[in-house]
């Protein structure tokens, strides 16, 4: 547990850099514009990186404590009070999936998602969505090559119908579609 | 509460993405034409809050509710009506809340949601237990739906101001229609206002009916294996972003946003103050403007600023104060379930 949480605050500081880092890009970019242009823009990255820096300052000071009291071999039982920024039953499965999942599932996850994408200008998004949802299922959630090819055009079918026959909607251009 | 304010920072950083409307000097545009007109909102309320929810089913690979809860709902349905009863209080509080922020253009639902759950959350006598199934929070929440839409009518029919755009699409009707708002809707079509007052009642005890009648339905929706609803929900997230500008670039802003609301969930940063700031960042930008152009930096010291500032002010340490002692409750409990765990 004091491993995990010493991992927490340790990301916590690097991101609360990171964005200390984005607010004094923009504050520094806003220098070239004319004051009332620049007015709000330099009130809001100011305070953005004095945000961030008090808030990486706390983090630092309670890393440091963290430690030592890992040296003396006291146990902290304080509960960080930054801690649970969504607090609600949904956003805690959510963050508790996020962090444990291993590897492989996020890149087999983000490979996924990059298929689809990469699909999208090529064939448009009815085909690339039968396609996905066929690849998908057959292979990722191994269904049945007939469920997955019944599933895949049932689906791309009823938004086919509904989206583009009786409503007319405007979906992205493809090359080939 | 840092956490939040770096959040809210950075969405007003990201509001402010776009053409400067006094001077028309483009800021952060990367010599991007898309970004002339700021970030749409459509695609980053998407990929923020549903991009998160799909890359979460994908890794789980379970059902949104993980758990068959489906066949109770009737005894449910009966509860939820009881206990809506039960707290009149809140739901009474809540719907003047509602209306009372309906009122304000712009503000929006959410902005009612939050402020009416935090009221509930303050007057409970367990505001402990809010985030962890309390009741109250839902009614209160709940509750601000339909009222802030009928608050939003009241500067539509009586000023012609919408207070969003489901009322600013109502407005361009009545113009369609030859109906003027203002005073004439107020006396002469005084009629035409009552009709829409009893319209609206009508509509909601409709949808109620409806609600019923597919509740068993629309909760099986939720039992579906995740992988199932991957593809289905993928096709609605790239669509819903799209159409906000029919551009390739809504659908990277909306993988943007989903990278910006999984990262905030990973490494638990709050994703609403973001979304607010980038909702109410133009309007902030504009008023500035508009009070350093008539005061100067005298508007400071007006009276309202000032007596809104003190609110702020109390608001924030009443807010640190409650979170403290949530910390403390918090500590408290801690160790003692420790040592029943070791028992």
């Amino acid at each position: 547990v004091n491993t995990t949480k010493q991992a927490d605050l340790r990301s916590d500081v690097v991101i609360g850099v990171a964005l200390m880092l984005l607010f004094l890009a923009g504050l520094w970019a806003s220098m070239d514009w004319p004051f009332r242009t620049a007015l709000f823009r330099r009130l809001v990255t100011v305070a953005g990186a004095v945000f961030a820096l008090l808030f990486v300052g706390t983090r630092l000071v309670a890393m440091r404590r963290r430690g030592t009291d890992a040296v003396t071999g006291i146990v902290p039982t304080e509960t960080s009070p930054e801690h649970g920024a969504e607090d609600d039953e949904d956003s805690r499965e959510l963050e508790y999936v996020y962090a444990t999942v291993g590897r492989a599932a996020w890149a087999r996850a983000l490979g996924w998602v990059t298929f689809f994408v990469l699909l999208l200008p090529s064939i448009g998004l009815y085909l690339a969505t039968a396609v996905f949802a066929f690849s998908y299922l057959r292979w990722c959630a191994c269904r049945s090559w007939l469920f997955a090819a019944t599933y895949a055009a049932l689906l791309c079918g009823t938004f086919y119908l509904l989206l583009e026959v009786l409503l007319s909607v405007t979906t992205p251009e493809a090359v080939l579609w | 509460m840092l956490k939040g304010f770096v959040m809210a920072a950075l969405g007003l950083l990201v509001a402010l993405v776009g053409l400067d409307p006094q001077a028309g000097v483009p800021r952060y545009t990367f010599d991007q034409l898309y970004l002339w007109d700021g970030i749409a909102l459509v695609p980053l309320v998407v990929g923020l809050f549903g991009g998160a929810e799909v890359l979460h089913i994908m890794l789980a690979k379970s059902s949104i509710s993980g758990t068959d809860n489906t066949v109770n709902s009737y005894a449910g349905i009966t509860r939820g009506v009881r206990e809506t009863f039960q707290h009149w209080r809140v739901v009474g509080k809540a719907s003047a809340i509602g209306v009372g922020i309906g009122m304000v253009p712009g503000l929006g639902g959410s902005v009612a949601q939050f402020v009416a759950y935090g009221q509930a959350q303050q007057s409970s006598k367990h505001p402990e237990e809010f985030g962890k199934g309390a009741i109250e929070g839902v009614i209160a929440a709940g509750s601000t739906s339909n009222a802030k839409d009928s608050g939003s009518l009241i500067p539509t029919i009586a000023f012609g101001i919408p207070g969003g755009a489901a009322t600013a699409v109502l407005l361009s009707a009545f113009l369609i229609l030859g109906l003027d708002p203002g005073k004439e809707m107020l006396t002469t079509e005084l009629d035409v206002t009552f009709s829409m007052v009893w319209v609206a009642i009508f509509a909601n005890i409709v949808a109620v009916a409806l609600a019923f009648l597919f509740i068993r339905p629309l909760t099986r929706l939720t039992v579906i294996p995740g992988p199932l609803l991957v593809p289905f929900l993928l096709f609605l997230l790239i669509l819903g972003a799209f159409t906000a500008s029919n551009n390739y670039a809504d659908i990277a802003v909306m993988f943007a946003a989903a990278a910006i609301g999984v990262a905030c969930l990973r490494w638990d940063w709050p994703r609403v103050p973001f979304l607010l700031a980038v909702v109410l960042g133009s309007l902030a930008e504009r008023y500035l403007f508009l009070s350093y152009s008539i005061f100067g930096w005298s508007w400071l010291m007006r009276p309202g600023v000032i007596v809104l500032a003190l609110v702020v002010v109390a608001a924030l340490t009443q807010a640190g104060r409650i979170k403290r002692r949530a910390v403390r409750a918090r500590t408290a409990v801690e160790p003692l379930s420790r040592e029943r765990e070791t028992r």
